[in-house]
Formats: structure tokens, C-alpha cells, sequence
């Protein structure tokens, strides 16, 4: 009844005080605002980002190899457990997108077969060990946003040793083994 | 007042006498045993001055009285003297016949007749019962019994009984004595001087105020002014934070790309490429003839192809600035992808 009592006793005056008051306020708490908005966004993406790098360690785990690649926002077949409409592929600031990709590795190979020596030739030198080029797959998280803030939020996060920001993507190439299992007996 | 006793239909009448009183000439009319009807339509009033009732015709000078109304009762005045006619004395009784137009009674309003003082002393009854009896209401039952009168008499005069619901009345209401007894302190008495400075001290104040209602309205007052001055100031203020907010409300910053970490990204991304590149080669023993042959193909990564063995991968930095990789200067491959991979050494 008090206030109600100041409102209609207010002034033409007192609400261009009022309306001010409240835009100072409003101009001083909207970059704290801004900021818990801008974190919540990134705990999200990294929250999605390691759910989908379990989920699909664990098909590896179960098939013996990564999740087929799938365009942005849609669900590898092998990670359908995903496929919800909260899911982190559905998420309306950012999109996921599960990718492979091909290393190339070099590896000593056996020594090639000679030919059988002919009588009167020199004796031989044993044959050296040489290297093999061998591919293996790897696995990457790629996350795509127009903030370039959040991409360089998960850069931050995940390290320059295993990803990257190209353009509006920022993506994380999964090693073959996880910390925890490379850091096992 | 009229007093009720008998049947209207038949009368009795008594001629108790006549009394003498001097010169003094009175008429004094009883009607007593009259009809309801009758008694409504004459009003009560005092009954010394009540003449005959009106049904009743009287020829004083004549000494005789003639009665044509069927229900007035026998009340005769003369002239000289007075009469009352006793209609309860069965000892003078007379029965007239007031329906008949011949039932005329003619009575001797000049015989002198001796009652023995019995005259007298009905006219003191009568006249102290008249004085005592409380008025009754003329729409009274006519059923009701006849007053007693001796019991009337017993009670004092002017004075009477009070009913239960009155006694409840007057308990429940205040004394209104009570209150009339309550002094009032009017106060000293003003003298006329004091009177016309208060007369001028309020005509004053009224003058005053209708002195403020008589401005008119200028505008916002100095203080409204003043709030909107410094609404002006918290607003522009508002502006300043909302452009440029102040460090201690501003919290600490994101995290911004660089310009190494965009350079290191590119390399990066370069590497990565050409592993695809590599890994095709492997496979299908030459190079591929454009990226989409390869598959996987990152964003903005130029592909050409110089010979059977070589290649580059280009990409330009936000500046414009490119960055190449070349095959025939091959960069180990980050062995160390499957445990985190450096960024290996690209040339510009």
C-alpha cells in the first residue's frame, strides 16, 4: 500500500530517474551476464564433446573400429544412443559432428625376399630393415559455431597439441588411446 | 367519554331528579350502555362540556326532552337544571323503545323529585372517575369488561401502572438524565477583538490558497528539472558503461584466438590433410587427381597437384597470408597423433 502510495504521487521526472537508474544498472551487469551466459555455453560444448569421444571409444571398444563419419548435427549410425532430441547433436548454439580420418604411419617392414645366389657371386650383405608406410584411422570431434569466442573457449580447453580452429570449426582428433588408458599399468 | 355497558338496542333510562344549583346552568350528558358504533362517532371529549349527544333533541323551554336517535341514551337537559340519568338504577329505570319513531318519552324535567342525596353522590362518582379512568381508544373490543372503577380509585392519581415491556425499555435504554446532566465547557468567552484577528488570519490562509491554485502551470518545478538533469547524467552514464563498462564491473575476459593460434591451426590442419593425401597414395598408389577423390577434406585447404609425386596443400591466414605444405619436403608424420601430436614444421 506504501509503494503503491509512491507510484501514483510519482512524477514524469521520477521515471526518467527510474528508467535511468535501471539502464545503468542494466549497462554495468551485462558483461557478467554476457560472461555466465558465454561460460555456460562452453561447459555445454564440452560436456557434448566428451560424451560423444566416450560414446564412441566404447564402439571402438565393441567393433574394433571408430564411428562412421556423419555431417554436421547428424547421429553416426553407431552412436544412435545420441540421437534424442536434447541430445548434443541437437543443440540449437553450436553443432557436432563425429568425423574420421587417415594417418599415415611408418613401420619397419620385413626385408624383401632376395634372389637366390648364383655360384661365382660375391657373398651378400645382410639386408637392412626398411620402412613401411601403414595407415590407421583416427577419430575427431568437430564443433561448429559462428562464436568465435566458444571455439577459442574449447581451443583453450582441449590444448593445441590435439586440436585445432579452422574457420567457424573447431575440432579434436582423438588419440588412439585415451589419458587414462595411457596412463594405465 | 363514552362509556359502554349495555346493548344498543334497548335503552334504559332512570330520571334520577333534578338538581338545583343556583342560576348556574350546566349540562352534563352520560351515555352509558351505547352502542360501538355510536361511541366512535362521538368523540371524547371533556364530558362537562360535552353537550347532549347529537342524536338527541332537547326543547328547554318547553321542560321536556325528545330522544330520536335509536342508540343515544337518555340525557335530557332543561334549561334551569341539570339531570343525569342513571341507566343502572332499575329503580327509576325506563324503557324506551328508540327504534319505534313513536317510542317518544317525554320527561317531566321540571318534577322536582327527592333521591335523598343519592344524586349527589353519583355525580361525585361519576366525576372522579372521569378525572382517574386513563383515556381508552375508541376502536376499543367491545367485548372488553366494564372498568372498575372502584379500582381505579385505588391507584393515585395521574399516575399509570407501567406495563413489563416498558420496564424492560427503560432498562435497557440510558438514563438520559445521565447525559443531560454532563456539563459542557464552552470555554472562555472571545472578545470581539480576539474574533476579527481570527476572522482575518483565516481569511488570510484562504487567500493564500487560492493565491497557488491562481499560477499558472510554467512548466516543470526546479525540482523536476533537477531530476530530469540528473536522469540526463545516469542515463548518458548508462551509455558510457554499456559502450565501454568499467573493469571492475566487467569480469575477466574469454578466451580470443591469436594470431599464433590461428597460424598453429593451420598447420595443423595442413598436416592432417595431407595425411589423407598420403594415406590415398598408399592405397591407391598415386596421387589423387583433386581433394574430393580423397574423402575427408577440411575447409579452405587447396589442393595442386605438381607431377606423379608431389603436391602442395594451401591455405591462407586471415590476412591473406598463405601457408603451404609441399611434399617433396615431407614433415614426419606426427607420430605422436595417437598421443597427441606437435604441430610439425611447415614451410611458408
Amino acid at each position: 500500500m506504501r509503494l503503491w502510495a509512491l507510484l501514483r504521487r510519482a512524477t514524469a521526472a521520477d521515471a526518467a530517474v527510474f528508467v535511468a537508474a535501471l539502464a545503468l544498472l542494466a549497462a554495468l551487469l551485462r558483461p557478467t551476464l554476457s560472461e555466465r551466459e558465454l561460460q555456460a555455453r562452453v561447459q555445454s560444448a564440452i560436456a557434448d564433446v566428451d560424451l560423444v569421444t566416450a560414446s564412441a571409444r566404447a564402439s571402438r571398444g565393441s567393433r574394433g573400429r571408430w564411428p562412421t563419419s556423419a555431417p554436421p548435427g547428424e547421429v553416426p549410425p553407431e552412436l544412435g544412443v545420441l540421437a534424442t532430441p536434447d541430445g548434443p547433436f541437437s543443440r540449437p548454439e553450436y553443432e557436432l559432428a563425429w568425423t574420421t580420418w587417415e594417418v599415415v604411419d611408418s613401420v619397419v617392414a620385413p626385408p624383401e625376399a632376395a634372389p637366390p645366389p648364383t655360384p661365382g657371386d660375391a657373398p651378400r650383405t645382410p639386408a637392412t630393415p626398411r620402412m613401411a608406410p601403414v595407415t590407421r584411422e583416427l577419430g575427431a570431434v568437430a564443433v561448429h559455431a559462428g562464436d568465435e569466442v566458444l571455439l577459442a573457449e574449447l581451443l583453450a580447453h582441449y590444448g593445441r597439441g590435439s586440436s585445432f580452429v579452422l574457420d567457424t570449426m573447431w575440432m579434436v582428433v582423438l588419440p588412439e588411446r585415451s589419458e587414462s588408458q595411457a596412463a594405465g599399468p | 367519554m363514552a362509556r359502554k355497558k349495555k346493548p344498543p338496542s334497548r335503552k334504559r333510562g332512570k330520571r334520577t331528579g333534578k338538581k338545583g344549583r343556583g342560576k348556574s346552568r350546566k349540562k352534563q350528558t352520560r351515555q352509558k350502555g351505547a352502542a360501538a358504533d355510536a361511541s366512535a362517532e362521538a368523540p371524547a371529549e371533556a364530558p362537562a362540556e360535552a353537550p347532549s349527544v347529537g342524536s338527541a333533541e332537547a326543547d328547554a323551554g318547553a321542560g321536556t326532552a325528545t330522544l330520536e336517535a335509536p342508540s343515544a341514551a337518555a340525557v335530557v337537559d332543561s334549561e334551569d337544571d341539570v339531570t343525569v340519568v342513571d341507566l343502572d338504577t332499575d329503580e327509576h329505570a325506563a324503557i324506551v323503545d328508540l327504534d319505534a319513531d313513536d317510542d317518544i318519552v317525554v320527561l317531566d324535567l321540571d318534577a322536582d323529585i327527592d333521591d335523598g342525596g343519592a344524586t349527589d353522590e353519583v355525580e361525585l362518582l361519576i366525576a372522579e372517575t372521569l378525572a382517574i379512568a386513563p383515556e381508552e381508544d375508541g376502536d376499543a373490543d367491545p367485548d372488553e369488561p366494564a372498568i372498575d372503577l372502584d379500582a381505579d380509585l385505588e391507584e393515585a392519581p395521574g399516575e399509570r401502572p407501567v406495563t413489563e415491556t416498558e420496564a424492560a425499555a427503560t432498562e435497557a435504554e440510558p438514563a438520559p438524565a445521565d447525559s443531560a446532566r454532563q456539563e459542557i465547557d464552552l470555554g472562555p468567552v472571545s472578545s470581539p477583538e480576539v474574533r476579527d484577528r481570527l476572522l482575518a488570519a483565516a481569511l488570510a490562509h484562504a487567500e493564500h490558497k487560492d493565491a497557488r491554485y491562481r499560477v499558472p502551470f510554467a512548466g516543470p518545478t526546479s525540482t523536476a528539472r533537477g531530476k530530469l538533469l540528473a536522469a540526463s547524467v545516469v542515463l548518458l552514464a548508462a551509455g558510457v558503461a554499456a559502450v565501454a563498462p568499467p573493469g571492475w564491473a566487467r569480469p575477466d575476459p574469454p578466451a580470443q584466438l591469436g594470431a599464433a593460434d590461428r597460424a598453429h591451426s593451420l598447420r595443423v590442419a595442413l598436416v592432417l590433410q595431407a595425411q589423407q593425401v598420403e594415406a590415398f597414395r598408399v592405397r591407391a598408389q598415386r596421387l589423387p587427381a583433386a581433394l574430393d577423390e580423397v574423402g575427408a577434406v577440411l575447409p579452405g585447404v587447396r589442393y595442386v597437384r605438381s607431377g606423379n609425386r608431389a603436391y602442395q596443400l594451401i591455405v591462407y591466414e586471415a590476412d591473406g597470408n598463405a601457408i603451404v605444405y609441399d611434399s617433396a619436403s615431407p614433415i614426419d608424420a606426427p607420430g605422436a597423433l595417437g598421443a597427441g601430436w606437435a604441430a610439425p614444421e611447415v614451410a611458408p
